[in-house]
């Protein structure tokens, strides 16, 4: 191998180390390479056409959910409930849905390691996520929550969405309480309510702000902010966890601190 | 060809991918190993990556080895491809052993038959040399 191409490879690598922990480097990160020359402007990764509302369309990723406490904005602070600090400190690592291949739950759908693409229309937004192609669904036609919602809960939960200005609130309940909120094992009960709200930052960069209110297991409602970066040129890939699944064989119950 | 291939190997471990499990429900960080082999196969599948290492020990028995890597579009979109390691490459790998006894090891890092020593684990679960 030349020197040369050595010492870069070294440097780029040094880079992608040096890059925070939140940063779109890790896991189903694009590298950076020239953008596409044919394709959607959200593929290219050119200005969007003049619209009503600004358009989310994209291919996103933002890093994976890790523990939530530590993404919450000042005064926001996710405190638990004494219950919910029973469980936490109990948790079974070796039961994380994630791992058994269930779906992730509404907000840690974007959160997880490979990237997520969201389509807009006006009276829908939908959020297919690479990890094991699960989607969600927002309706934004002006339709409430279905009457029997709380009746049948869901593992993304029923949403509803608005646009305050140029950004898309998201209104989530009845979310299956076999989710977990994030990897560090924050659960949640069935009187979750979660709003969400979606800001393009810039034209590459979606904001994304998250109200976590459930009284049994926090102490108040907590507020996330994460940001994700468009992954211009990027995909969704194929994904079935229980492709070549060989871990779950091997698992051993792990409670708390110890599998975090 | 072989300045490429070994560029995209360095960048490709240098950052690795999550795992779909937490590290300690399942390997042991107090079961370090290390040992070198001839790689027998390569499962290019999720959620995990694997490959398949024999080593032969003092008294001439082989065992093999199923070391678990990252995840596969993660790894491809860094370059990696299900050829990048092949039966019949010569590696050294250090990991961790399976709590329960079996021959699963979580691979941290791969020394490649080149010499170049590099972390092969998942970031984010939790395990040794993680980021």
């Amino acid at each position: 191998m030349s020197k040369h191409l050595f010492t870069l490879a070294v440097a780029v690598c040094s880079v992608v180390f040096a890059v925070p922990a939140n940063a779109q480097q890790r896991g189903g990160a694009q590298p950076r390479k020239a953008p596409p020359k044919a394709g959607a402007w959200w593929y290219r990764g050119t200005p969007q056409p003049a619209a009503a509302h600004p358009d989310l369309t994209g291919v996103w990723f933002g890093g994976t959910s890790a523990d939530l406490s530590k993404y919450t904005l000042p005064g926001q602070e996710l405190i638990l409930t004494p219950y919910g600090k029973q469980r936490y400190d109990m948790v079974d690592h070796a039961k994380d849905p994630n791992t058994q291949c269930l779906p992730p739950g509404p907000a840690r759908m974007i959160m997880m390691a490979h990237p997520a693409m969201i389509v807009q229309r006006d009276d829908l937004v939908t959020i297919l996520t690479e990890s094991q192609r699960t989607f969600r669904l927002i309706y934004t036609d002006g339709r409430g929550h279905p009457d029997d919602v709380y009746d049948y809960p869901e593992w993304m939960g029923s949403s509803i969405g608005h646009w305050e200005g140029d950004t898309l609130v998201v209104d989530t309940v009845s979310i299956n309480d076999r989710t977990w909120l994030d990897t560090s094992g924050h659960e949640h009960s069935d009187k979750l309510k979660m709003t969400e709200r979606f800001r393009l930052a810039d034209p590459n960069t979606l904001e994304h702000i998250v109200t976590y209110n459930d009284p049994v297991f926090f102490a108040k409602p907590f507020k996330t902010r994460r940001l994700f970066k468009r992954q211009v040129g990027d995909r969704i890939m194929d994904h079935s966890c229980l492709e070549n699944e060989k871990d779950i064989i091997n698992l051993v119950p792990t409670l708390g601190d110890a599998g975090r | 060809m072989k300045i490429a291939s070994a560029f995209v190997l360095l960048a490709t471990f240098a950052a690795p991918s999550f795992a779909h499990h937490s590290f300690a429900a399942e390997y042991d960080k107090n079961r370090p190993v290390k040992f070198t082999g001839v790689v027998t196969k390569m499962e290019w599948m999720n959620p995990h990556i694997y490959y398949y290492v024999d080593v032969k020990d003092a008294g001439g028995k082989i065992t093999n080895y199923a070391v678990e890597g990252g995840t596969p579009n993660s790894l491809r979109r860094r370059g990696w491809g299900k050829d990048s390691l092949k039966a019949g490459d010569v590696v050294t790998v250090e990991g961790y052993m399976a709590k329960n006894g079996s021959n699963h090891v979580n691979g941290r890092t791969v020394t490649l038959p080149d010499g170049k020593r590099l972390f092969g684990g998942s970031a984010d679960d939790g395990g040794p040399g993680g980021q």
